[in-house]
Formats: structure tokens, sequence, C-alpha cells
């Protein structure tokens, strides 16, 4: 009888084990692995608007996401929000007005540290519409940087990302899932995703595969024809599936390494140059 | 029958030519009149150019504006509206003759929307006597007279119109409540308590602002205010003088005020007396015992009366009349009994308090003054945010800290008035948090802020990228068949870049390009219009790359080196002036090409002008090259630097700015005030 029911408490207790185990799913590892290096980017820009001499200037703050890209601090941002360059290419010759987009500062906040660190501008890359932004100084504070994979994404693979929620929810991440619709080879080699993820995603978003592996980041591309179909362009960017003003994309790591390695170079050389 | 016939005829041609006559007469007296009108006044009358400081975003900005203003006497006294001269740095009074004078302001009385302004001599200049307008009655005014309005519309110097009186005696009122509607000016000033407008339609327009409202014998009866759709509005002369004897005599302009609101009677069925609606909690009135629903009959044993809404401003001006301090007696009627109160007549306030910039924690805040308390439920003895400054200190607050916000003390140190406020905030000037109680509405909050200065503001780095200076179309197969050449391929070149290495080069327009180091270009479609901007890119700046091009026929290789792309060119050091905001940098090879300049081009780019700052008020825009400062020339940013420490140091009045703009050459004159520098800094 003894023997028998230690048996049964034996059996008992593996089972137990084995359901605690099998809690925590892929899905789960992949955000604890990935989460850590999304943080969240404070910018402060100045836009002066001129025309005919006179100008106006606001000065504005944005909150954006970053992805930690190294140990000491370069970090992947939208540069959508900041980069003067970018937001030329958006407008299109105007000879009515100027605009003119300064970045004034950005200061990096990780999840679950009430703390903000200052950060500098490294690089832009107004094509892609992104940009790198590296912490002036990150004290004692150890952080997680993303690994990235030369794989190539194929059409109908389902890639990973975590994004997180705002402050009032202390920034808690969840996992979203974004398949492959297709691929573009002109104006260059970029992967087209599921039309969700290109409504919602900024700029600078890194993709993953579920083994949190860095597979590509998600750019911009002018279709500048559209835009110089003037209004029906504008229109359809907002509504229509015709192609639009400017769409998300998602470029290859093998097709973004070199702008990485020139904006590290950056880094290396100085922080302004 | 045709004698009676003919006498008829005859009689009626009489009067014909008698009605042509009288209206020829008429219209000559009229424009004699108004000539004489006009020669009167138009000596006197001056176009004012404001320099004012705002606060805004947080900070203390600049702006420039205009209006007009008239000369009322001898030594340079100008009447102009306050919402022309409030908050000014800097007046200029323009005279119709040209001569330009700085101007102070020696009163600004918003409740009227009245500022006087006196113009000052220069240095050393001989006195003189100013061409002066004189002020009429404006009570004398009726409904269908001929007035003129005289001003700077649109900014044009020196303009008249032509209207009549529409009505002497405007207020604006709810038509449902039978409130006086106030006007609010852009500071939020409240204007109209007092005020019964001149409504005329003499075309009046921006800039016509605190010019004159003239009658035909040259006397001016208003202050034009407010216009539009065809409508003027001008504060009557009336007003004006008593504003002005009190400046001139007193040197500030008070007012009595009981504190009560005061209604019209007319839907009581009565026709003496006005209706107490509301009574100011802890004015002089409530301490006395007045009620709303009272019926006030005499203030100061004068009968008061105000059926209509439009005597409402009378009974308000009657009030503002009163001796402050003194206690006076005031019958009332209250449920048909009269009694008699003695009520104390206080000063009338500013509804707004004086405002201010704190720079080093990146906000503006305002005293709150008693009306202000009381209006919007603040508390007494705090000092409200106007405006917090994105990135700076108080932006970082936690918890946040929002404008609207009122400060009650830094630390343990009260801030009841702006003077504690910047005391208590320099005594915490070296601590890394600063403790700061706020109430919002009828919450009192702690928070913290973190008292660290914002950093410098990033450069623009754009990632350098291979580039070869030409512009290029795709040979389709559409262009191909049309050139009979089915199999052409590549990319034809439609401009040439100048100063580019492929313009050094030897490339022109009309070659076609159809390989690159050796690989063919399979370009023939509208898109691949980018491949070979692609290819370019891939290579590395500095190295020469090989295009095989078509030209007539022949195969030829050009070797062209490599160049940055002209974003990444622009990455250029730029270099701030603080003092008068506006940054520069070096001209780069870009730059020439992208504006067709000649080679040896040099200068400085002004890259950014401050909005208000003294840079933009001087003239200088963002985009000018500048080629001189004070007749030294500038080549490039170490020229600059040299020269502005020079002007640093000696002051001068004005810097003299030679600047290239769309490929003319002009000048801006930058006059600083240096003590507003000064303290600013």
């Amino acid at each position: 009888m003894k023997i028998w029911l230690t048996a049964l408490n034996a059996f008992c207790l593996i089972g137990f084990l084995g359901a605690q185990a099998s809690t925590t799913t892929p899905q789960q590892q992949f955000i604890e692995k990935v989460a850590p290096s999304i943080v969240s980017v404070e910018v402060v820009v100045r836009v002066e608007i001129s025309a005919e001499g006179e100008s106006d200037t606001q000065e504005q703050k944005q909150f954006i996401t970053g992805t930690v890209l190294t140990a000491d601090g370069v970090i992947l941002v939208p540069a959508t929000s900041f980069s003067d360059e970018w937001f030329k290419q958006f407008l299109g010759d105007q000879e009515e007005f100027q605009v003119k987009i300064t970045p004034q500062s950005f200061k990096v906040s990780f999840a679950g540290d009430t703390k903000q660190y200052d950060a500098e501008l490294l690089a832009t890359d107004s094509q892609l519409g992104i940009g790198f932004i590296k912490i002036k100084e990150l004290g004692e504070r150890t952080i997680t940087h993303v690994r990235f994979t030369d794989t190539l994404p194929r059409i109908g693979e389902e890639l990973w990302t975590v994004r997180r929620k705002g402050k009032a929810f202390d920034n808690a991440p969840y996992l979203e899932r974004v398949p492959v619709a297709g691929a573009i080879t002109k104006p260059r080699k970029a992967l087209i995703l599921e039309s969700v993820a290109t409504v919602l995603y900024e700029p600078g978003t890194l993709l993953y595969t579920p083994e949190g592996e860095a597979i590509g980041v998600l750019i911009m591309i002018f279709d500048k024809d559209a835009r110089e179909e003037g209004f029906g362009g504008f229109f359809r960017f907002f509504g229509g599936r015709t192609p639009s003003v400017m769409e998300s994309y998602l470029l290859p790591y093998a097709e973004f390494k070199p702008t990485l390695e020139k904006a590290l170079e950056r880094k290396q050389g100085g922080t302004t140059q | 029958m045709w004698r009676n016939l003919l006498i008829a005829l005859l009689i009626v041609g009489m009067f014909v030519p008698v009605s042509a006559q009288s209206r020829g007469r008429l219209e000559d007296a009229l424009r004699r009149d108004m000539g004489q009108a006009r020669d009167k006044v138009f000596p006197a009358l001056v176009n004012i150019l404001v320099v004012s400081r705002y606060f805004d975003g947080g900070r203390a900005q600049y702006s420039i504006a205009g209006g007009s203003g008239v000369i009322v006497s001898a030594d340079g006294v100008v009447l102009t509206n306050y919402h022309v001269a409030e908050d000014a740095v800097r007046l200029f009074c323009t005279l119709s003759s040209g001569e330009r004078y700085e101007a102070r302001v020696l009163f600004n009385d918003p409740l009227t929307d009245l500022s006087v302004l006196q113009i000052r001599l220069p240095e050393n200049a001989p006195p003189r006597k100013f061409p002066f307008a004189a002020l009429g009655d404006s009570d004398a005014l009726n409904t269908g007279d001929y007035v003129l309005s005289m001003g700077n519309p649109l900014l044009l110097s020196s303009s008249v119109t032509l209207g009549i009186v529409s009505n002497p005696r405007r207020v604006f009122v709810n038509p449902i409540s039978s409130e006086i509607e106030e006007a609010e000016f852009e500071r939020g000033d409240r204007s109209g308590m007092l005020t019964r407008w001149i409504q005329h339609d003499a075309l009046i327009l921006p800039g016509n602002s605190g010019g004159p409202l003239v009658n035909l014998k040259g006397e001016v009866v208003g202050i034009n205010q407010l216009g539009g759709a065809g409508l003027g509005f001008a504060i009557p002369s009336r007003i004006a003088k008593r504003v002005l004897e009190q400046v001139l005599t007193q040197k500030k302009v008070e007012r009595g005020w009981l504190g009560f609101k005061a209604l019209p009677v007319d839907k009581l069925k009565r026709t003496t007396g006005v209706l107490v609606g509301s009574v100011l909690p802890e004015s002089s009135a409530e301490q006395a015992g007045l009620k709303p629903g009272d019926i006030v009959l005499s203030i100061d044993r004068k009968p008061v009366q105000a059926r209509f809404v439009e005597e409402i401003p009378l009974v308000y001006q009657m009030v503002a009349d009163l001796p402050i301090g003194k206690t006076v007696p005031v019958e009332i009627e209250r449920e048909g009994k009269h009694e008699t109160l003695q009520i104390r007549v206080d000063l009338l306030e500013p509804f707004y308090g004086e405002e201010d910039e704190f720079r080093s924690l990146g906000f503006t805040a305002r005293e709150i003054t008693p009306a202000m308390a009381r209006a919007r439920r603040l508390p007494r003895n705090a000092v409200q945010i106007t405006g917090i400054r994105p990135g700076y200190p108080m932006d970082s607050a936690e918890p946040k800290i929002n404008a609207g916000d009122a400060i009650l003390q830094i630390g343990d140190k009260p801030t009841r008035n702006l003077k504690e406020l910047a005391e208590a905030i320099e005594a915490y000037r070296t601590q890394e948090l600063i403790p700061i109680t706020v109430q919002r509405k009828e919450e009192i909050l702690i928070s913290a802020v973190r008292n660290k200065p914002p950093s410098d503001p990033s450069p623009s780095v754009e990632i350098p990228r291979a580039w070869l200076g030409v512009r290029t179309q795709v040979i389709t197969r559409q262009v191909a068949e049309s050139l009979t050449q089915p199999d052409l391929k590549g990319f034809r070149i439609t401009e040439v870049l100048p100063y580019t290495e492929a313009s050094k080069s030897g490339l022109q327009v009309g070659d076609i390009i159809v390989a690159l180091n050796g690989e063919l270009l399979e370009a023939s479609r509208v898109q691949d219009a980018r491949d070979l901007e692609r290819k370019i890119e891939q290579l590395t700046i500095g190295e020469n790359a090989t295009l095989t091009i078509l030209r007539g026929g022949e195969r030829v290789e050009v070797a062209v080196k490599m160049e940055p792309s002209p974003a990444s060119a622009e990455s250029t050091q730029v270099v701030r002036q603080r003092e008068f905001e506006f940054a520069v940098r070096d001209i780069t090879p870009i730059d020439r090409m992208r504006n067709r300049w000649k080679e040896d081009q040099q200068g400085v780019i002004v890259t950014e002008v401050t909005n208000g700052g003294w840079a933009q008020l001087g003239g200088l825009r963002a985009g000018d090259v500048i080629l001189a400062l004070n007749e030294q020339s500038i080549q490039q940013t170490s020229d600059f630097q040299r020269v502005m420490e020079e002007v640093l140091a000696k002051q001068p009045p004005v810097l003299v700015v030679f600047v290239m703009r769309e490929r003319e050459t002009t000048f801006a004159f930058i006059e600083p005030d240096w003590k507003e520098i000064k303290n600013t800094n």
C-alpha cells in the first residue's frame, strides 16, 4: 500500500512539475528575450516654418520607440519625427514655405527605470527614415541589445516583434506577429508586410525570428510618382489600396547592415563631424 | 392749354439745374472740409512699429507688429491702443513727414484699450515742438455725421477713409441675457465695461488700430480700436481725454470699484435705478450688505439710471470716478423698502498679473491677482504657470506639472509673487531635485523637478553615401525604339550639376551611361530609374568609378571620383550666435551647386533665425549669405566668430549685415537692446 501511495505521489509531483515547466510559452520567452532592448525615447524638436522672411518657431516633444543595438547604448529610432531631410522628402519641393526641423534633445527611458538617460544624435538615414542615437553616460547600468541574423525572410513566414504599452500601463511589453506578404526589388530590395503592420509601425521597428534574432528593419519608401499626382495621391495615402505616397517595408538585415556599419563608424570617429 | 403746358415745362426746367447745382456745391463743401480736417490731423498721425515681448511655449519670444497713433501734445505725447503697444520692449513712431523717433510707454490701460506714449528725442537733439491734433467732443456726435479714419491700414502709411457715424453709443450685448459682452484681446485683457463705442463705417483694417477718428472740424473724436466687415469701432475721445489727463497729472489711471455687477432694469418694468446682478465675494459692496436683486437708486447722492443695457457703461464710469478709499452712501430699494448703505470705494485692479520667464527651469508664470483668483477659482498669494518649455527641467517634473497649475511654494519658500518665485528658484539653484508644491483646481500636489539644464541641440548628421552629380532618365524601350536603337539600355544624362566631380570629369547632357565599373546597366523601364543611384551608393566615397558612356555613337570610358551625397555634405558645423539668436555655417560645394553660385563664392549661410530674436527683427533671414559685418568681409565661420566677438565687446548701436539673398544683395540692420540682452543672459 505504502509503495502504491508513494508512486502515486511521485506521479502527481512529476505531473505538477511538468505542468509548471510547460507554462513558459515560446512567445513569452521571446518577449523576455527581446523586450529589454525596447526603450522609450523622448525627443524635443524645434520646428521652424518660414515664408517671405517671417517665421514661426515651435518646440515640440514626442515619444518614440527605440531599440538598443549595442552594449554601449547605440539605439535605433525612427527619424521621421526629427529628420529635416526626411521631412523635405515627404513635403517635396515647396516654394511657398520652408520647414526646418532641428532636434534639440533625446532622453532614453528603460522599462521599470524612472531615470532618463541623455542621448545624442549619431546619424540619420533620411532615405530610410531611421536614425541612430547614443546614450551619453550609462553609468553602472548594463543594457540588453539585439542580435541580428543574415537569414532572408521568406514570403508567408511569420515574423515577430515586441511593442510596449504606454507609461500608464508600466510600458508592459506584448507580442505582435506580422506575416511577410511579398517582396519588391524596385526601387530597392525589400519585403512587403501585411497591411496592418505598415499602418501601425514606425520606421526603425525591428522584426525578429521567433527565436529572437532581428531579421530586418521597417523603413519608409516614398512613391514620388504618386506624390506628383497631387491630391489624389494624398487621399490614397489615407484610404486607398492603390500606391501611396509613402509606405512601410521590411529591409532585410543584409540590406540594412551597410547603413548600420556607417552609423557605428561615426561613434568611433567622435560623436559629431 | 398749350400755354399752360409751356409754363409748366419752364418751371420744371428751372428746378432741375438748381438741384444739380446744390449737389455739386455740397460735394465741393465736403471735399473742402475733408481736406481741411485731413490737413489738421495728418501731421500728427504716426505709424507705430512695436517690438513686443510675449510668452508662449514656456519661453519669452519677440515679435514685430504695427499700428497707428496720434500725437496729442506739442511735446510728443501719443495716444494709441493698448493692444498695439502692450508688452513693448521697443517702440518707434514715424511721422507722416518720414521722421522716425523712439518712444516709451507712459501708461497702459487695458480696461479702455488705450496706451499713452511719449516720443523720445535722441540724446543731444535740440528740443522741438511736434504737430499735434486736438481732441474733440465725442458726446456731440450724432448718427449720420461724417467722420474720417486716419491711420496705417496693412502698414500702408497715412491713409484716410470716409464714413458716417452709425451709432455713437454702441455696446456689445448678449441679446438673450442683456449683459454687456466684453471684448477680449490676445492676452485676454478685457475691455468694454466702461466703453460705449462710436460705431462707424469709415473702413478700417489691421494697422488702423490706435489711429484717430476725426470729425470734419479736424478734431479727434475717437481712437479706432476694432474693425471688420465694413464696421469700425472707436473709443470715444471723452474716455481718451480722461485717461490722458490722469496719466499726465498722476502718471497712472486709477478707477473706483464697489464690487457689484450692474444690469438694466427695463425687464422689471422700471425706468429708474440699476439692478444688482451679482455682488463679488469679499468686496466692499458685500461687506456693506448689498445683495443681488437690490435696485441701486443713487451713488454718493447722484441718481443712477440704467433702463437699457446701453446705459450700463455710464454707471460703471460713474463708479470709476468715485474717490478711492472714500465711503459713499448708496441708496437702494429692496423688497419695496428704501435703505442707504455705506460702501467703501476700492481700487479697481487689473485682471491679469505680471508675467515673466524663468529660463533655467523652462517655464513662464504670472502673478494671480484677486480678480483672477475669484474668477478662476485660483489660490491667492500664488503664481500661475502659463507655459512649460519642452525638454526643460519643469517639463520633466514628476508627477507632471501642467500649465495652469498654481505654484504655492518651492521647498519651504512661499511663492506669492514673481519676486518670491525668482528668489526661491535661486535658493534651490544648486540642488539636483527641487520640490515644488502646486495647486491644481482644489488639489494640492507636491512634485519634484530635476534641476538639470537641457543638453545642446544635436546637429544634423546624415549618413554619407557615394553620389554622382548628374540627373538621368532611363532609356526605356519606347525611347530606344524611337532612337532606332531598340536594344539600347542604360541612363541618359539630363543634367550635369555644376562644381561636382561629374562636371569636372567631362560628363555631358546627352551622354548615355551603359555600364558602371564594367557591369552593364540593364535599365529599360521607368521603374528602373533608381538602379544607377543604388549601385553608386554601394561604392566608396573618394574612389574612382568608371562609367562607360555612349556619346555621338562612340563608346567612351569616363573616370569619376565618388563624392558624398548633398544631404550628408550639409552636415557641416553650425555656429550659433546666442545674443542675436541666429546660426550660420560655411558654404559647401553642394551649396554652390544647388544655387548655381560661382565656384569661388564665399560667405556664411544663415541656417536659422530665431523667431522674434534681434536678428529677425533686424531683417536677417534663414538662407541669407552673410558677406560682410560692419564692413568687414566674411569668408567663413572663423571670420564670423572673430567679428562677432568684437561686436559683443564694443556693443555698437547697430550691426550692419551685408547679405546675398536670392541672387541679389541687400542689407540687414540689427539694432539690439544691449540692456535687454544682458538681463536675459
